[in-house]
């Protein structure tokens, strides 16, 4: 067994190979990192399965303690394996994983001090509730004082034949009336009675008319034990506890069954699970399994929570019950929380920080507010919000918003100014993208694989001969550039006309090229968004890389370096950045095509609302959704469907018309090309 | 409403129920299938009614067959299982050219060392490796396993010779524990139990490791009590197959001291010395005293094996 009073030590310092092994041994295995503030921090945290396939790109997010993180996003968008790699599950292929400082990458989930609710609440059928309560109490040895048990024992025996015999009585006499076995009476009568078992069974053994002979002897045996540690050296305090050379003495030991029940019962309480505790989980309901799910996560009082979607099995009203439970548990015992789900109400409601991901990559982190209100790409702005937000293709005409039936939006000086800006920002982010030499060597692979996969290509002529005098130019900068001459040179010198060898040739100067640095994540994620949020069609595939699978080599687990030969880009990174550098700079001069989005809230009724608003236009009503207090009016508007949220002061009736206009303080602008809000 | 009449649609339902005779039509269904059944169950009881009534029949009576199958004209006797278990030959039944004494106590016990103490030893074995196949992750875990699932094509004679020389360069020539080693090896149980492991969820051994539970407790702890039905079914067939198990301990033991015979080889034996028309008496009682530990094995645990058979997985 680890143990778990050892400090951390730096991770950062640098230390001589030989005596790393022994620093870490008398440290228990714990690396702290000086600079790691948070409670919880994860540094571009990658996941790749063992068959190529990336779940997880560069998670990096600092938790602070008493956090309620709630990590949100369609199915299959790796939220489940982020918090499977938190919880030590699933290995994490590459990035740093900081819990309460210390490097947590390597140790096994159970010296990680964290505990878990699953979907399906994971209860050992066998066992009752009670139990399986208790069941993460009995695995591990805790740290406690030494005590004299025999003395202890007796002592209490004897305090209450003396002072409180008749209440021993009851409690003994309704224990056997309710028919309980041998070692449930004593349970019982040492809860009742507020003393430790070994007591409780003393004096269920005990002869109770005869006090004076019970005195003589636990005399006798308290004197043998006294006189047994007094030998060894060590004294008896009041509390029975050992004291040697004037210091109280520990040891591990497993958690008393007196322990247990009181921690059990306390989490019972919390939970309202009191009259279940006998049961078995087949004798529950699904609130009631969940419930005891949360109280095997409570009862250990782990340091950190991890829920795995726990209320996606529940029927909507138990839901919601349990929604507010849960936050009210989080409050009540202070504990750092990360909650899974796809539920972006759920996560709405229960969060301190939201985290929205999508395809494995995180789209944004912030408070639910902040996420309601300044999504930062129409991922965000649609996925967050009941109903989603109205989505509508517009086109952007020297600060004027024109959309597709002609309705025109005049925007404010502010908002064009914006606009520029943002272009502006991006083409300058870019350039820069384009100019690294990870990019000129993609643009140079680009030019060569039109040759190569020609399907009638003959390998020779002058297109061929200025092509490669182009990659010579290009990657002139890199650090490839002398290997891409050699086999350049050697392909001319030694090409044959015959298309099979020549292409072999060809294949050779791939080789070089294929060696790529350092691309910045962020890089990667902003053109991963441009090829999943863009409505072009040019679009191949949204993965943009993937890990290859080694032929010759043993497949190693645990250390993948990402930026080097493994991965291999389905997509060209150089046309997407040039594709969307094009499309940038054309933004910039007269009409291109943009988004706009507005929430169902925004869009009210003419002639109700007084802010400042757009023009008026008319809709024809297809379906109104009575709500309550409010009406859902759907219609078509500009060639999209539109939702609009209405308060019920006038009543709107199906396939009536409606004058509606925007909130013109709650548009939001959309990039067309990468999804970017502007 | 006049007392024999009948309204319309009474009527209705009353002819068509004649015209299609439901009821008949599901009389006859079943009977048929009571006939086959109890044709069937005839076939296979024969054998055991021959034996058992044979057993009863003295040496003297066993040519009046079928005749007399069920009333000797001299009456039940026991001397075949005196024969047996005693050693006493009946008068007058001349020569018996029996080698070695017939020590059925011993071959008793030995079998049921071979299939209890086998049956034990390898449910322990075969559930570890399961558990370990299922939710321990090693390297080449699933070429080990296919491995090891592919031997299963090897016919167990062809391996016998091999395991005999194996046995016996292990020492355990005159030991009982060579019945029972070359066993443990066995994958069809293993297979089996893996199968049902499998559907146990996963979340259950995870959430128990985060707790910090070892493999061996979460072993001991929450998989061999929720595997308890299928374990029974497995270390019913273990018992059946180290008790009916001929080839194996005839291969080791068959020429050596009778000390060492399971109750098959001695019953082996027996046949092979009931030639003679007036002992095959004895050959049928020594079937008998085979059969009864079995039977009554099966008889204790039937219910189970049909709970065990037709559970399929645990709700989570």
């Amino acid at each position: 067994m680890v143990n778990t009073d050892n400090r951390p030590v730096d991770g950062s310092m640098e230390i001589p190979v030989k005596e790393a092994g022994k620093i870490l041994k008398t440290s228990g295995y714990k690396i702290a990192n000086a600079e790691v503030d948070a409670f919880v921090s994860l540094k571009d945290i990658n996941k790749i399965y063992p068959n190529g396939v990336q779940a997880v790109y560069d998670f990096n997010i600092d938790i602070s303690e008493k956090d309620f993180i709630v990590l949100v996003g369609p199915s299959g968008c790796g939220k489940s394996t982020t918090l499977r790699m938190i919880a030590g599950l699933e290995d994490i292929t590459s990035g740093y994983l900081y819990i309460d400082k210390v490097l947590s990458n390597y140790t096994s989930s159970k010296d990680r001090d964290i505990s878990m609710v699953f979907q399906n609440y994971a209860l050992y059928p066998q066992m009752t509730v009670f139990d399986n309560i208790a069941f993460p109490l009995r695995a591990r040895k805790y740290k406690r004082p030494m005590e004299a048990t025999v003395s202890k024992a007796y002592d209490q025996a004897v305090g209450v034949l003396e002072n409180r015999k008749e209440e021993f009585l009851s409690a003994h006499k309704s224990a056997k009336d309710k028919a309980l076995n041998y070692g449930t009476v004593v349970e019982y009568v040492a809860t009742k009675l507020g003393i430790c078992d070994a007591a409780a069974k003393l004096l269920c053994k005990a002869n109770v008319s005869d006090v004076e002979g019970f005195k003589r002897i636990a005399k006798a045996k308290t004197d043998e034990e006294k006189a047994k540690l007094s030998s060894k050296g060590y004294k008896i305090d009041k509390e029975y506890r050992l004291i040697k050379d004037g210091e109280i003495q520990y040891h591990y030991v497993k958690m008393s069954k007196e322990e247990i029940r009181t921690r059990v019962f306390e989490a019972a309480e919390i939970l309202d699970l009191g009259p279940y505790l006998d049961r078995r989980p087949k004798e529950l309901s699904g609130g009631q399994m969940q419930r005891v799910a949360l109280g095997r996560a409570i009862v250990r009082n782990a340091k950190l929570f991890l829920m795995d979607e726990p209320l996606s099995n529940l029927d909507a009203k138990l839901r919601v019950q349990m929604r507010s439970e849960i936050v009210r548990i989080h409050e009540q015992i202070g504990a750092t929380t990360i909650y899974v789900t796809h539920d972006q109400t759920e996560a709405m409601t229960m969060a301190t920080k939201i985290v929205v991901m999508s395809k494995g990559w995180v789209q944004q982190i912030g408070t639910p507010k902040e996420i309601y209100q300044n999504p930062r790409n129409i991922f965000v702005a649609t996925f967050i919000g009941s109903p989603a937000m109205n989505v509508f293709d517009a086109e952007y005409d020297n600060g004027k918003l024109v959309f597709e039936n002609g309705y025109e939006i005049a925007l404010s000086e502010e908002q064009i100014k914006r606009h520029n800006a943002f272009y502006e920002a991006k083409i300058i982010e870019l350039n820069r993208m384009l100019n690294s030499s990870d990019f000129k060597k993609m643009h140079a692979l680009k030019l060569l694989d039109g040759f190569i996969y020609d399907p009638d290509g003959q390998y020779e002529g002058s297109a061929l001969e200025s092509a490669l005098d182009e990659i010579i130019e290009i990657t002139k900068d890199t650090d490839c550039i002398n290997e891409v001459k050699a086999q350049i040179s050697a392909f001319r010198t030694q090409k044959s006309g015959q298309p099979k060898a020549d292409r072999k040739l060809l294949l050779k100067i791939r080789e070089p090229l294929l060696a790529f640095e350092k691309i910045p994540a962020e890089d990667i994620g902003m053109l991963h968004n441009a090829q999943v949020f863009s409505k072009e069609e040019l679009v191949v595939d949204n993965t943009l890389y993937y890990q290859k699978p080694k032929k010759n080599k043993k497949q190693v687990k645990s250390n993948v370096n990402l930026n080097s030969t493994d991965v291999e880009f389905v997509n060209n990174l150089y046309e997407v950045a040039n594709n969307l550098l094009e499309r940038c700079e054309s933004a910039l001069h007269g009409r291109h095509p943009i988004r706009v989005g507005i929430r169902p809230e925004d869009i009210v009724l003419d002639s109700e609302f007084t802010g400042s608003k757009t023009d008026a236009f008319v809709v024809t009503a297809n379906i109104v959704e009575l709500l309550g207090s409010e009406l859902l009016v759907h219609a078509d508007f500009a060639g999209a469907k539109i939702i609009a949220k209405i308060s019920t002061n006038t009543l709107i009736k199906p396939h009536t018309e409606a004058t509606l206009a925007f909130n013109k303080d709650k548009i939001l602008i959309f990039d067309d090309s990468c999804g970017d809000r502007i | 409403m006049a007392r024999n009449q009948i309204t319309l649609e009474q009527y209705i339902g009353f002819r068509k129920k004649k015209e299609f005779g439901d009821k008949r039509n599901v009389k006859v269904g079943k009977i048929v299938a009571f006939v086959f059944l109890l044709l069937f169950c005839i076939i296979w009881m024969s054998p055991f009614i021959i034996m058992f009534f044979g057993s009863l029949r003295g040496y003297s009576d066993t040519m009046l067959y079928p005749k007399e199958l069920f009333y000797p004209h001299s009456g039940y006797t026991l001397e075949n299982y005196e024969m047996l278990l005693l050693g006493k030959l009946p008068e007058g039944i001349g020569q018996v050219n029996s080698v070695q004494d017939y020590k059925i106590g011993r071959w008793f016990l030995n079998s049921c060392f071979s299939a209890i103490g086998g049956t034990l030893l390898y449910l322990l074995v075969a559930s570890l490796a399961a558990y370990a196949f299922t939710f321990i992750d090693f390297k080449y875990r699933n070429l080990l396993f296919a491995i090891i699932v592919a031997s299963m094509i090897i016919p167990g004679a062809a391996t016998a010779v091999g395991n005999q020389s194996m046995v016996y360069s292990m020492g355990l020539n005159r030991s009982l524990l060579a019945l029972i080693i070359p066993g443990l090896g066995g994958v069809y149980g293993m297979y089996l139990i893996k199968t049902f492991f499998e559907s146990i969820p996963k979340d259950l051994i995870e959430s128990a490791k985060m707790d910090g539970y070892s493999n061996f407790k979460i072993f001991y702890k929450i998989v061999l009590p929720l595997g308890k039905t299928v374990l029974f079914v497995q270390g019913l067939f273990g018992f059946m197959g180290g008790w009916n198990d001929l080839i194996w301990p005839q291969m080791l033991y068959g020429a050596k001291d009778n000390d060492l015979w399971t109750l098959q080889v001695g019953m082996a034996y027996i046949i092979n010395n009931s030639k003679t028309s007036n002992l095959i008496g004895s050959a049928l009682a020594g079937g008998v005293i085979c059969l009864l530990p079995v039977l009554v094995m099966y008889i204790i645990a039937q219910d189970k094996i049909i709970e065990g058979m037709s559970s399929s997985g645990i709700k989570g």
